[in-house]
């Protein structure tokens, strides 16, 4: 071994290990930050599959804005991301304002990966998005009392008529989001 | 005589004179200093440590991590997220430090540094993974991968830990058949390949080392064979695979053809089994259907391609010319000989060649690649190659069977003529014996 080696290794080995932590705590502090200075948002829930809602310990989740599409931008290019601003309707719940390739003034709008966005079939002047959060984690022992709640929620408001209260408080903040709890009927599910 | 190329004596070797050496001091041959001495001159290595000493250090460190984490899991949900947070890096300080307190030898004791590199690299994911957990964030499995891997190599090569190396390579093809539709898939793979490969010369040792580094061939030849499965999902059509996957394997062999090591050994016959299935490929008829590789596109894209089919056929044309590489394994030129011709028929079906004719010629090459590595092998009394080729020839009968390309005449005679071919070898191989 080099003199070099001898004398450096064991430093360069730290500095390595400050380096491999530092990718969990990279991904620790964005979520931090974005829980304590982003913007709330609710956004209300899709039915999912009752036949597997849940993979392994995370309950997989749809938003009903998926289910709205919205006006692509005139240059729409789908190997490029998108930006979607944020706005609330007349419950407090989130839609979509509009979708640029340009980064919008202001802090509530989520970034789209390339693979979040896709032309509808029917008209290719608008556009399906994906919500960059597609799971829940929960304790595998209540998740099917969350589940069973979840459902019966959907299905009510399915019958009545009127938007189903169970939904996620989400934190929005200069393109990251984060999940922050899901609510039900009668408070937090978890 | 059992000694590799380097000098060393290979495990096989020791292992022999260890039983006859007792014998030949019984008889006189040897003083007790003579057989102290040949003992000396072939010891192990002091800082080659036993594989099973390895594998225990490496399973004991997974099993102790894997179990505190079971417990911690147990009463997870009661834990803040700070709590859980600090939980998650944990491993990964350990192993840092234990990883420091390794390092402080030279070279690191390798029991040490294996179970630390194990450690590391699971740790790495862990972290990630159980941070991804407490906040929900959504999973995205090939930045996942590549950042794990990544993460790992460089404490693989301070550490010159074997088992944190395989991971990375198990990693890299994951990687690949997570992003298989990508443009990048393939030139991504090669890179990370190329980042790993350092690793086998870094040790100063030479490639023969037994066990150190020999070994090593093993994983990186498996790990590429599926990683380069992975890059060639996109290609035009499946006998381009084949090309491909022959020129691999040729080079597996030519870079492995003047090592004797028991590794070297192994992946040699993953070169030679996996050779074996593709040049089967030629002889079914759907290999004939048009797919015209070089027609209907830009002249760019046309002398791109037909260099990348000139690229395809060095492997197997060295194969058949480096008679002195090969020399110690000739039949290695045979199964040169059949890749190049297997890849000029790939050539062929891409500019349009056809028909059950052409069939006809793939099946009379893989027939008469069998016939010839069976006289050799008999030649040279190798049943290993003689099992081989024997192989080869049930397997080109057996697929003839279900290939429903050809009409039951063309079977007909190709199966009498193979079947006649067999029992001639019955009588020639009982009368070798």
């Amino acid at each position: 071994m080099s003199t070099f080696r001898k004398k450096y290794c064991i430093w360069i080995w730290v500095l390595l290990g400050v380096g491999q932590l530092a990718i969990p705590a990279s991904m620790v502090v964005r979520m931090e930050y974005v829980h304590r200075a982003g913007e709330s948002f609710r956004f209300r829930l899709a039915p999912f599959d009752p036949a597997d809602p849940f993979r392994g310990r995370y309950m997989a989740l749809r938003f009903e804005l998926e289910n709205a599409p919205v006006p692509a931008p005139s240059d729409y290019d789908s190997e490029e991301p998108c930006f979607a601003t944020l706005l609330r309707d007349g419950n407090g719940f989130a839609t979509i304002g509009r979708v640029t390739h340009q980064r919008p003034t202001g802090n509530a709008y989520i970034l789209l990966a390339p693979g979040d966005t896709s032309l509808t079939s029917d008209n290719p002047r608008q556009l399906r998005i994906r919500i960059p959060l597609d799971r829940y984690y929960l304790n595998e022992e209540r998740a099917p009392e969350v589940e069973r709640i979840a459902q019966a929620e959907l299905e009510r408001s399915r019958k009545a008529g009127k938007p189903a209260q169970v939904y996620g408080e989400v934190k929005v903040h200069a393109g990251e989001i984060a999940l922050t709890r899901l609510m039900g009927p009668d408070g937090p599910l978890q | 005589m059992g000694v590799a190329n380097s000098g060393m004596p290979s495990r096989r070797f020791r292992r022999d004179l260890a039983e006859v050496l007792p014998q030949w001091q019984a008889k006189g041959w040897l003083t007790p200093e003579g057989a102290d001495a040949l003992k000396r001159e072939a010891t192990v290595d002091s800082h080659h440590p036993r594989l099973g000493a390895i594998l225990r250090a490496i399973f004991g460190a997974i099993l102790v991590g894997g179990g505190l984490i079971l417990l911690l899991a147990h009463n997870w949900d009661r834990f803040p997220v700070p709590v859980r947070v600090s939980f998650a890096m944990i491993p990964l300080v350990v192993s840092v430090v234990l990883g420091a307190l390794a390092l402080r030898k030279d070279p690191p004791n390798r029991t040490w540094a294996e179970g630390v590199g194990a450690v590391n690299s699971l740790s790495i994911a862990l972290a990630i993974s159980i941070v991804a957990q407490v906040y929900h964030i959504s999973g995205d499995t090939p930045r996942f991968l590549l950042t794990w891997a990544l993460a790992s190599l460089p404490a693989a090569y301070l550490l010159r830990s074997s088992t944190e190396w395989v991971l990375f390579q198990v990693l890299a093809f994951s990687w690949a058949y997570a992003v298989k539709d990508a443009s990048f898939a393939m030139p991504g793979y090669l890179g990370l390949l190329v980042l790993s490969a350092p690793f086998i010369f870094s040790r100063g040792d030479a490639l023969d080392r037994p066990f150190r580094v020999s070994s090593l061939w093993i994983p990186l030849v498996l790990a590429m064979t599926i990683g380069l499965g992975a890059c060639l999902r996109g290609v035009h059509h499946w006998t381009w695979g084949v090309a491909v996957y022959l020129a691999w394997f040729g080079l597996v062999l030519l870079c492995t053809a003047d090592s004797e090591t028991r590794g070297a050994g192994i992946v040699r016959w993953i070169a030679r089994l996996g050779m074996g299935g593709l040049v089967l490929a030629p002889t079914f008829g759907s290999f004939w259907r048009p797919h015209p590789w070089l027609f209907g596109i830009t002249r760019e894209e046309a002398v791109v391609r037909g260099a990348i089919l000139l690229g395809l056929l060095v492997t197997p044309l060295a194969l058949v010319l480096a008679r002195k590489r090969t020399a110690h394994h000739p039949t290695d030129q045979a199964w040169g000989a059949a890749a190049l011709a297997v890849t000029v028929l790939c050539a062929g079906s891409s500019l349009g060649l056809q028909g059950t004719a052409v069939a006809v010629i793939a099946n009379l090459v893989v027939a008469t690649l069998a016939a010839f590595t069976v006289w050799r092998a008999l030649r040279d009394s190798d049943t290993g190659r003689l099992n081989l080729g024997w192989m080869l020839f049930s397997a080109l009968v057996v697929v003839r069977f279900f290939d429903t390309d050809w009409s039951y005449l063309i079977r007909g005679l190709v199966f009498i003529t193979l079947g006649v071919g067999f029992l001639v070898l019955n009588k020639v191989l009982r009368r070798t014996s």
